[in-house]
């Protein structure tokens, strides 16, 4: 009896005491591999914006492209539409390709719409109040000669606690002067996320 | 008094308080369910006040998280809706993995010691919810996502019964793939609310009949398309692409509140009592009707997809033997403590103090999602392209569509009413059985007011204008004074397809003003 007793009096406090644990924080190197949830992460993120950036700057439309025009192609990322089982911010994966992109040294590259568009507004500014001097003049705007699109999915297979998390990142470079597809890039990820099957 | 006193030294006391505290649960529940009742009456904005600030034990975080989402989302707060939601969905999966205390404590104690990990239909229903939210959101890729997790949720569903059988989930799933242009998707989706509904044995509405008959026609699937008219006794042309579409989806009630059923015999031959108790629904319930709302002056209904009670009982029927079984290992359990104590009990006071714990502490787990609507309804309205305008319901009125800018009088705006009438203004106004018309110099600054209105760079006096009824314009003379549009302009572009979200909980919809 009194053995039962102890066990439901411990197994409420003890209940009690994990959820009083208190939060630990420890810096860790931004490189470094974490993995929680099996979710999408940082490091695939980066992982993919770098190997897929890599291939495209490696393959013929480039050579291409700057033995017609004798000139470095501009380039601008367009959409990486999420289309995946998780809510992926496909904002950072942007940015990774496009701080690959301007590091690489290859091409040139040019604003995204929505910077363009707060762009032309401080032009229009600049024309009301700078000097004449320094201001800058509409319509004198580089042109892309490529975008970059993209989207992200996923196959998710599950059995019991047990999950397979199968990503396809698919990116593809149009010329935009007709529309050519120049390069299609894919990048693939396969994880197993084994879920525990007891808790506390 | 010596046996109080050896009770005492023994610390047997803290067991009965701690059983006592048990009844704390039960208690919250109550008053959730006063709350739901509330909610019922359609005092939404009342109940999110009052749920905000409640105090929840840790195990019923998932409860007071989708309680929360749920209550920010039907009083038009999306983003902080889907927050509350996702954490939500996040504890309900972490509390998936076996928990040892929380079934030592269920079969010695009561149920309720376990964290609240939510039922198939409400899993479900929670990403029915953000659905809908990310819609609102204008983010119909955070839609899509939920619809995919909506689909492998449901592929782990039980194999039996209807719990999590929710058609309308499925319905909001092919409009999202409709939404973004993927046909075959849609039709997928589409295909399996019917087949959903088809397992629930609710009659098939027009609305996804016309949804079935049209994506099958576009994917090009001829037999199929061609067992739906057999069915259905109709046939669909495609949508016109000039003409627009809004869909409706209606949250109607409040689902009903589970119940304990308790039983305590006291046993003469053991000396204590044998208690029990075990969560049901009531049978009876108010059974769904169809929702009317008024499109250009004609009255529209409803299609019923979901009653959301039957879907809690079949919930509650899907777990009823894992229920019965902790139940009767701890009505063993509690008699086996009962006999040992008995035996060494002298007096007969522990035996008696124990009984009583027994007793209190046995209780049922009814904690539910109960502020869930108690059914989900759609319909669908095609229309010319162009603008419209959505009245809101006031106690006299349904929603409405209307082609027509509902106008107020600019004066009832209060920033206006300070600024312009005074003094001298105020003796020339004339009062009218229903407002003031405006003063000639006021005119001006109402203009300047009606511009910011119109440019969205007030939304206050629209807000405040927006309870006016239509017997205020009709008995005004609008005519003579500045007027404001006292809702935002319903854009409905050739081709496309505007969602509405309805709940009777706020008596109010909405709509994504970019869609």
């Amino acid at each position: 009896m009194n053995k039962l007793l102890k066990l439901v009096v411990g197994s409420i406090l003890a209940s009690t005491l994990l959820a009083g644990c208190s939060t630990s924080v420890e810096r860790v190197d931004a490189g470094q591999t974490i993995d929680l949830s099996g979710a999408w992460n940082d490091t695939d993120s980066q992982m993919v914006a770098q190997e897929m950036i890599s291939d495209v700057l490696a393959r013929p439309w480039y050579n291409n492209f700057t033995a017609k025009t004798g000139k470095s192609p501009a380039v601008i990322v367009g959409t990486v539409r999420n289309l995946s089982h998780e809510h992926i911010n496909t904002k950072t994966f942007v940015n990774e390709m496009e701080r690959e992109l301007i590091n690489s040294g290859r091409v040139e590259f040019v604003a995204s719409s929505d910077e363009r568009n707060e762009i032309r507004e401080e032009r229009i500014d600049q024309d009301l109040n700078s000097t004449e001097s320094t201001r800058n003049a509409a319509g004198q705007e580089q042109g892309a000669d490529f975008i970059l699109k993209g989207q992200i999915n996923t196959i998710i297979d599950t059995a019991d606690s047990d999950q397979v998390r199968y990503y396809q990142v698919d990116l593809s470079l149009i010329s935009l002067a007709d529309n050519r597809k120049v390069w299609v890039g894919q990048k693939k990820l396969k994880k197993l996320v084994s879920n525990g099957k007891l808790r506390y | 008094m010596k046996a109080v006193l050896t009770f005492f030294r023994s610390r047997r006391y803290l067991l009965a308080i701690a059983f006592s505290l048990l009844q704390g649960c039960s208690l919250q529940q109550h008053q959730l369910n006063d709350l739901a009742q509330t909610l019922d009456n359609g005092n939404a904005s009342q109940v999110l006040n009052e749920v905000a600030q409640r105090e929840y034990p840790e195990r019923d975080l998932a409860q007071y998280k989708l309680t929360l989402g749920l209550l920010r989302a039907v009083n038009g707060d999306f983003a902080g809706g889907i927050r509350e939601l996702q954490a939500a969905k996040t504890e309900i999966n972490q509390l998936q993995a076996l928990s040892i205390s929380e079934n030592i404590g269920a079969v010695t104690v009561n149920e309720t010691l376990r964290s609240y990990t939510s039922t198939a239909s409400e899993r479900m229903l929670l990403q029915q919810l953000l659905i809908l939210s990310y819609l609102m959101e204008d983010d119909l890729d955070g839609a899509r996502v939920e619809v995919l997790q909506m689909q492998e949720l449901a592929k782990g569903l039980p194999e039996e019964g209807l719990s999590g059988l929710v058609s309308s989930s499925y319905y909001l799933g092919g409009l999202v793939y409709e939404l973004g242009e993927e046909m075959d998707n849609a039709m997928i989706s589409y295909r399996q609310a019917y087949q959903v509904m088809q397992t629930t044995k609710m009659p098939i509405p027009r609305v996804l009949q016309d949804s079935l008959l049209l994506s099958t026609q576009q994917v090009g699937l001829k037999s199929e398309h061609a067992k739906y008219v057999s069915e259905f006794g109709h046939d669909l042309k495609a949508l016109d692409k000039n003409k627009s579409q809004l869909v409706l989806v209606y949250w109607g009630g409040v689902v009903s509140a589970k119940q304990q059923r308790y039983l305590s015999i006291y046993e003469p031959s053991l000396g204590y009592n044998i208690s029990l108790a075990l969560p049901y629904y009531k049978k009876e319930y108010v059974k769904p009707t169809p929702w009317r709302f008024t499109v250009l002056g004609k009255t529209a209904e409803t299609e019923i997809f979901d009653d959301v009670n039957q879907l809690a009982r079949a919930d509650l029927d899907a777990e009823s033997a894992a229920i019965y079984a902790a139940a009767l290992a701890r009505v063993i359990i509690k008699q086996t403590a009962l006999h040992e104590v008995q035996k060494k009990d002298e007096d007969g006071l522990a035996t008696l103090l124990l009984n009583i714990s027994s007793m209190i502490s046995e209780m049922a787990d009814v904690r539910s999602w109960n502020m869930l609507p108690a059914s989900i309804q759609v319909q669908r309205v095609t229309l010319d392209a162009g603008t419209y305008y959505l009245q809101q319901p006031s106690l006299n009125r349904g929603l409405s569509v209307t082609d027509i800018a509902p106008v107020v009088p600019v004066l009832v705006a209060p920033e206006l009413f300070n600024a312009s009438v005074n003094g001298e203004q105020s003796e020339s106004a004339i009062e009218t059985d229903n407002a003031f018309s405006l003063p000639p110099s006021g005119t001006e600054r109402a203009d300047a007011s009606l511009t910011d209105t119109l440019t969205g760079e007030d939304s206050h006096t629209t807000d405040v204008n927006a309870d006016i009824n239509a017997d205020t314009l009709v008995m005004t003379d609008i005519n003579k004074v500045p007027r404001v549009v006292t809702t935002d302009p319903l854009l409905l572009k050739p081709g496309k397809t505007i969602l509405l979200f309805y709940s009777s909980a706020a008596k109010k919809a909405y709509y994504t003003l970019s869609p």
